[in-house]
């Protein structure tokens, strides 16, 4: 096995394996899969082969996509990153949820911020019913308590409809 | 933070529901407080609501007019001018001698509180947070006098204490102070003037909170 010193004193790039839930195994450059702070952190403490427990193949793919684009920004190709993130959000809920939870407990914090403000921007005017269906919350309320509430914040239901959908 | 949330099943765990319900609109907050309560009482939390206040941006708040126009709740309709702001609350007064109003616009939450008490015709009112005793505290100042008065906010009654030396502010009676860094600054309106009035920093380091002096800074 390579030495954990560093690969540019070397000129060698140095390789690290990732593997997922689901067993599959990803071979990438040191230098993509540092800009997570997880891995670089056991990378640091001279690991090269990264069980990932809490993430499937299916997840791990896209975020290792991610991880490849953001490796080659440079200060020519902001506008390609940035439609870049822009296809890269397009998934279901249930999708992004997968990635926002891995991309937390892989500490990518870019992958973090840009997930979170899509999440966000979709459920900005959501009705409260479709709120529940895409977080799967069960109402506790019982409908007086609920009409109450609302009462209290009239205003802020006024202003037109809000979208039931769930994509 | 409530642990209910997770234990229905949702998809996210607590704190990532925490941050992504950072990035809405205090306007979208107040509709989606009844999505559940461990959802209303984690946006009502002074973690949340601290947070929340952090990254929020600035707005022009307008009443007629260019800016973000703000829709107030019926018994809030009959503002007559808005006297201060601080930390994004705005300190208004209320038509027909009605009192005083702090309202926060976002969530339009609001406290009523009474008018200064001693009404003199040359006044003005400021608005600030003191960081010493973590409290919101209403100014209440008069041109000629040698005193103002203070409201505590929470138990909304006024006391008066030690004002300003009158030579130093000139008129006082359209002036409008800034609040910034747990102090109220005014510009004194006179010719050639060369220093600004301050309240609030001073009195803190001499540990009196309450007897706010006003001293020149330059």
């Amino acid at each position: 096995m390579a030495s954990s010193s560093s690969s540019s004193k070397t000129g060698l790039k140095k390789m690290l394996t990732l593997k997922s839930s689901d067993g599959d195994e990803f071979e990438l450059e040191e230098s993509i899969v540092i800009q997570c702070q997880t891995i670089k952190h056991m990378v640091e403490d001279g690991f090269s082969l990264i069980p990932l427990q809490n993430v499937d193949t299916k997840t791990l793919t896209k975020i290792i996509e991610y991880m490849k684009k953001h490796a080659e920004k440079t200060e020519s190709n902001k506008e390609e990153i940035k439609n870049f993130n822009k296809e890269f959000v397009k998934g279901s809920f249930d999708d992004q949820f997968e990635l926002v939870s891995a991309a937390n407990y892989l500490h990518i914090n870019g992958l973090m911020d840009l997930l979170c403000q899509s999440i966000a921007d979709r459920i900005n005017n959501k009705s409260v019913r479709a709120v529940r269906e895409i977080f799967n919350i069960s109402n506790d309320y019982t409908p007086d308590e609920e009409e109450k509430v609302r009462d209290e914040h009239k205003w802020a239901h006024e202003g037109g409809e809000f979208d039931e959908s769930l994509d | 933070m409530d642990d209910n949330l997770e234990t229905k099943g949702n998809w996210l765990p607590n704190d990532l529901l925490f941050k992504v319900f950072l990035l809405l609109p205090a306007e979208t907050l107040c509709r989606l407080r009844y999505v559940c309560k461990p959802l209303l009482s984690m946006i009502n939390s002074l973690t949340f609501v601290e947070d929340h206040f952090r990254q929020s941006e600035t707005v022009l708040i307008t009443q007629n007019g260019k800016g973000h126009k703000v829709c107030m709740p019926n018994n809030l309709r009959n503002i007559k001018c808005i006297l201060a702001a601080c930390n994004g609350l705005v300190l208004a007064q209320i038509r027909e001698n009605e009192g005083l109003v702090v309202i926060n616009p976002s969530t339009r939450n609001h406290i009523r509180v009474p008018l200064g008490t001693i009404g003199f015709v040359h006044e003005c009112y400021g608005f600030m947070f003191s960081h010493f005793t973590g409290a919101y505290k209403v100014v209440h100042l008069f041109r000629d006098q040698s005193y103002c008065e203070i409201l505590n906010l929470t138990t909304r009654s006024w006391h008066a204490v030690d004002g300003p030396n009158l030579g130093e502010f000139g008129s006082i009676a359209t002036h409008r102070s800034v609040s910034a860094v747990g102090a109220l600054y005014w510009l004194p309106k006179k010719d050639g003037c060369n220093h600004v009035v301050s309240l609030g920093r001073l009195s803190l380091v001499q540990e009196k909170p309450l007897a706010l002096l006003l001293y020149l800074l330059m």
